[in-house]
């Protein structure tokens, strides 16, 4: 899975957590969870478990918490997707 | 350097069923803090509210550094609870949580809770503990109802120059909770800055917001230095500030 495929499946993952359909929909790397899609950090827990079920990864403390944009969320998947192979 | 972080978890709003599930709850808890719960008096409070009061902490000390810790991440696990005092009379109200110091705001909507402190007193009945980020030491206050889960911390031991306040609203989309606690705040802030003056002029106090996404508090245009901290989830939003007033 390359990172525009992750990207769209990321979108899948992000889409119940944010009422900013429209701009989940321009996403791009450097599109913030918090500031831009406007994610309810209560939310974050819930989106590190929907992401590791969707792409079968296990996401360690330490990486969890650089996932604070769309860009850090795909470094983290693509890095734990190529551990998992 | 004073802060302010403070942070609000509307009961409603989370999935019970999943903060039950080790997967999601040792993301928020250290392996120290399972055997807290443990510790606590039986009925003392739900695992679930006892994970969100725990999150609603670390929530409340991240935001109280971030201000002066611009690239500091959050990492609920790193972040250390390590006392829980609960309420003085919570015994007596384990099954009669109805008496917790809510008032109605009738002219709003019947429904409508808000709930407002400062410091502790004689009417302060709010969970009370500490939390350690690395070497440093943090002291909290949370308030549990049946609705939400309300937190505000502070550096210093005593919460005398602590004001916080709980408001329940209307709708939960961002923009009418971004503009609720706004306003909220400031209703506070005016009512308790220009108190005993003519209150016929417009009121100089506005809301801003840093380049970092927390709130400032700007008289006539220039910040003043109250620090000042914003939370909303679902339907409630909650203010907290860190304001000394001078002796009377």
């Amino acid at each position: 899975m390359d990172r525009r495929e992750i990207l769209e499946e990321l979108k899948k993952v992000l889409a119940p957590y944010t009422e900013n359909k429209e701009m989940l929909a321009g996403v791009t790397e450097q599109t913030d969870l918090i500031n831009d899609l406007k994610i309810n950090s209560a939310n974050l827990v819930d989106i590190i478990i929907d992401a590791e079920a969707k792409y079968n990864i296990e996401i360690d403390m330490d990486s969890s918490e650089k996932m604070v944009d769309v860009k850090s969320c795909i470094d983290v998947i693509a890095e734990k997707m190529n551990v998992q192979k | 350097m004073s802060s302010a972080g403070n942070d609000i978890v509307a009961l409603a709003a989370i999935d019970k069923q999943r903060t039950h599930h080790s997967r999601f709850y040792s993301k928020i808890l250290a392996d120290a803090e399972r055997p807290l719960f443990d510790s606590l008096q039986p009925g003392t409070m739900s695992f679930e509210n006892f994970v969100w009061l725990l999150w609603s902490i670390k929530e409340s000390v991240y935001k109280y550094l971030k201000r002066t810790e611009p690239g500091l991440l959050f990492a609920p696990a790193k972040i250390h609870i390590r006392k829980i005092e609960l309420p003085r009379i919570h015994a007596d109200l384990l099954h009669d949580i109805s008496a917790a110091p809510l008032r109605s705001v009738s002219a709003v909507s019947s429904e409508e809770t808000q709930w407002e402190s400062r410091g502790t007193g004689p009417g302060d009945e709010s969970y009370k503990g500490i939390a350690l980020f690395e070497s440093r030491i943090f002291y909290f206050r949370s308030k549990i109802h049946p609705d939400f889960i309300a937190t505000v911390v502070n550096s210093e031991e005593s919460f005398e120059n602590i004001w916080w306040g709980v408001q329940s609203i209307g709708h939960s989309d961002y923009t009418h909770q971004s503009l609720a606690v706004r306003s909220f705040a400031l209703n506070k802030l005016n009512a308790v800055l220009f108190a005993g003056r003519d209150a016929a002029g417009k009121s100089p106090l506005q809301i801003g917001k840093s380049p970092l996404g927390y709130p400032l508090l700007l008289k006539d245009t220039r910040e003043m230095t109250i620090p000042l901290s914003f939370a909303h989830h679902a339907n409630f939003v909650a203010y907290s500030f860190n304001l000394a007033l001078p002796p009377q």
